[in-house]
């Protein structure tokens, strides 16, 4: 008779479908909220997926899908570009 | 482009706001360049003065417009950002083709509405 498994986390099986990891589209906070096409010209939904240095934050710390994150980090250079958000926290805004 | 259908671009350019009479001048120019792109403005905002998140030629805030056309003629195209790239008083432009004509207002414009609500 095998030994039976423990329930540790290494060792646990269940029937559940497996865990596809963050980037899976129905975990996506963007496509959960009903968010298709991001736009460069919403500052405030694209500081949220930019880190206080003024770098993208990666998906996988994130949760965005790869399709939306492709799409976020379109906007949030068009966005640099026309000074609605900074590149980087070292900016010298004092002259 | 050979007929077909009209294709859409939006425009963001971001101006000095010292000189409002060379805003308007500049504005004006952009408005006549884009008609001669035999095209249709389907949106035309004024997104007002923001403080700019770095500085641009010494300057810490810039006056943002934005446009949304739709235009046929490549080579008016063509001439409209040579134009852009070569106007001093244009700080920032950014000009893309847009899947559909957009003409509802823009979330620049929402804040701006809702700032003054509130």
């Amino acid at each position: 008779m095998p030994a039976k498994r423990k329930n540790t986390r290494s060792g646990y099986r269940s029937n559940r479908r497996p865990f596809l990891g963050k980037n899976d589209r129905q975990n996506c906070p963007l496509l959960r909220a009903g968010i298709k096409h991001v736009d460069y010209k919403d500052v405030a939904l694209l500081l949220r997926y930019v880190g206080e240095d003024g770098k993208i934050n990666p998906g996988r710390l994130t949760g965005v899908c790869s399709l939306m994150q492709r799409k976020l980090t379109l906007a949030i250079k068009r966005a640099r570009v026309l000074a609605l958000i900074p590149y980087t926290d070292q900016h010298k805004l004092s002259s | 482009m050979s007929g077909g259908q009209a294709r859409a671009y939006e425009l963001m350019v971001v101006l000095n706001p010292g000189q409002a009479e060379l805003v308007s001048e500049v504005i004006t120019t952009l408005k006549s360049n884009i008609e001669a792109c035999d095209g249709t403005i389907s949106r035309f905002e004024d997104c007002k003065v923001r403080t700019l998140a770095y500085r641009i030629n010494k300057l810490r805030q810039g006056h943002y417009f934005l446009f949304n056309f739709t235009c046929n003629n490549q080579a008016a195209l063509d001439q409209l950002q040579q134009n852009l790239k070569t106007n001093p008083h244009i700080l920032r432009s950014l000009l893309i083709r847009c899947r559909d004509e957009i003409s509802g207002p823009s979330p620049l414009a929402e804040k701006d509405s809702s700032e003054a609500s509130a």
